[in-house]
């Protein structure tokens, strides 16, 4: 069903956009693809649903208020097994984009959203997510042998 | 100067006489000033403008010149001097009917000494030439009132533009900051229903419109685009460029556009490669938008020409079509923001390439006939 990526049923993703229906219908969007949608209506929603839906991949609007979009990416990244950010800014804010990016979003996505280009962001995101966390897999499970190997 | 000497007709025979004029008065000259301010200085309007300052020192500098005025000689050195005294007054502020005033007064002092100590039969020539004289230094000062009035209606009319400009560029970043989240909403509702209707059935009778408002929400989008950057001129980021390869790769991607239309687009560089400090973005859209236009400009079948060449410190990029030419009263408002004479067009695209151009410190030049239209930017190598 999707073009996107084999793991996609697992995926969990939080979109954070606080016009209406922009997030409905992007969640909308992101669920016929396959992928578990859940959705936050501004930056402190957000972190204050992280832990239970515990996504792989934030979706969130730069400019909402209350929090600034590079603060909210920071938070965002905070925890201990954090999500991959993608940023949705407008042209014209490339400045704001760079600073999400910088606070350690993964990538960015212009406005008006076109689907197929978030898909594909989307695609790589999760892909190097994964990849991240194959490799912390793998460093701890060497810890681990190498302890092994010094206690024996 | 020679003009202005021969125009009050200030010949050898009265600058002789002005000169004797001057042996005659110059021990008068100080009496001459002090009568000359105390006169001037019982006005209030003009005392206030002098308040202030050191009678002493204005009689002295009165009497200097009166002085270099009877003696000249009148040439060059002599009237960047007398502008010097001439923009002194303007930028004081002494309103220009004081100045006639002073400049009777000290007529009037001239006259009646002349008529005091001269011989009798040289009354007349002396105040004759006497005349021509402050015929040519009225002239003078009055040059400088009207530069001053000339200048500041330069000014005020720049300072309007700037308030109307400043006036749209926060209309249109209030509108566009306006548009853009409704139009992403719907964009993204939109895609929702054509991915839907397509899983349900290939129907294009009701995929074609969902396209199509696509389409129009693709051109929103970029009149918005369009309107912001209009509203916030961005920042500049100088780089050495190779301006063949910025071009053509600016051009190349206007080519599928032309192909359709059947227009012939070609560049022609001089050289390669020209290096100048440009920001390649910008250059990048200055060409896309003159490109964009005259394509837009010309039928089927017309052509398009880029040309780049290096004169003196400049690099010139001429874009030139073979369309219909522009009417003068299209190509006296090209420049201005919402021209436009496209149904479909913002009018913001000359006016970005106008602000664009600026930003590099260049200059556009435009000539249009019924055989086409030539925009001819200058941009220097080192801005």
């Amino acid at each position: 069903m999707s073009p996107v990526t084999p793991h996609v049923a697992t995926r969990r993703i939080l979109v954070v956009d606080d016009e209406a229906n922009a997030r409905v219908a992007l969640a909308e969007l992101l669920r016929d693809e396959g992928f578990e949608v859940e959705t936050a209506v501004h930056g402190f929603d957000a972190l204050s649903k992280l832990g239970s839906v515990a996504p792989h991949v934030v979706i969130t609007d730069l400019q909402m208020p209350g929090m600034e979009g590079s603060e909210l990416v920071a938070r965002l990244l905070q925890g201990s097994d954090p999500p991959s950010v993608i940023v949705m800014t407008s042209f014209g804010e490339i400045a704001a984009a760079v600073a999400a990016l910088r606070a350690g979003a993964s990538n960015y996505v212009t406005k008006p959203i076109h689907f197929d280009e978030l898909l594909l962001v989307l695609g790589k995101v999760i892909e190097h997510h994964d990849l991240e966390r194959e490799v912390d897999r793998l460093r701890a499970q060497d810890d681990g042998d190498a302890d092994r190997a010094a206690v024996t | 100067m020679d003009e202005l000497l021969a125009y009050v007709e200030l010949g050898d025979e009265d600058t002789a006489r002005l000169r004797e004029v001057h042996a005659i008065l110059s021990p008068q000259f100080p009496a001459m000033a002090n009568e000359f301010y105390t006169k001037i200085l019982g006005h209030p309007g003009a005392s206030s403008v002098l308040s202030g300052s050191d009678r002493e020192k204005l009689c002295r500098t009165l009497t200097e010149w009166m002085s270099s005025g009877l003696l000249g000689p009148y040439d060059e050195a002599f009237y960047d001097k007398r502008s010097l005294i001439g923009r002194r007054h303007v930028e004081i502020g002494l309103a220009q009917h004081y100045m006639l005033v002073a400049m009777n007064v000290i007529r009037a002092g001239y006259v009646s000494r002349i008529f005091q100590l001269a011989p009798a039969g040289q009354v007349l020539p002396f105040i004759t030439a006497v005349h021509k004289l402050l015929d040519v230094e009225l002239a003078m000062v009055l040059h400088h009132y009207q530069l001053a009035s000339e200048r500041k209606l330069v000014e005020r009319e720049r300072r309007h533009q700037r308030d109307q400009l400043a006036a749209m560029q926060t209309l249109s970043s209030g509108l566009a900051h306006g548009i853009r989240n409704p139009l992403n909403s719907a964009k993204l509702q939109l895609e929702l229903l054509e991915r839907r209707l397509r899983k349900h059935a290939e129907d294009p009778r009701l995929t074609d419109p969902t396209e199509l408002a696509h389409h129009e929400i693709g051109r929103l989008a970029a009149l918005v685009n369009d309107f912001l950057a209009f509203a916030q001129p961005p920042s500049m980021h100088f780089e050495d460029q190779d301006l063949v390869v910025v071009v053509r790769h600016a051009l190349e991607l206007e080519r599928p556009i032309a192909h359709k239309r059947d227009i012939h687009l070609e560049l022609v560089a001089e050289r390669e490669p020209i290096h100048a400090r440009v920001d390649s973005t910008k250059l990048h859209q200055i060409i896309h938008n003159l490109v964009r236009n005259a394509i837009e400009a010309v039928a089927a079948g017309g052509h398009v020409e880029l040309t780049m060449f290096q004169e003196g410190d400049r690099v010139h990029v001429v874009v030139a079509d073979d369309g219909p030419g522009m009417p003068d009263h299209v190509r006296a408002r090209i420049y201005e923001p919402f021209f436009s004479t496209k149904e479909s067009g913002t009018g913001l695209g000359m006016s970005i390439v106008h602000s664009l151009v600026t930003m590099h410190g260049g200059t556009i030049g435009l000539t249009s006939s019924p055989s086409g239209t030539r925009f001819d930017v200058a941009l220097p190598r080192m801005p």
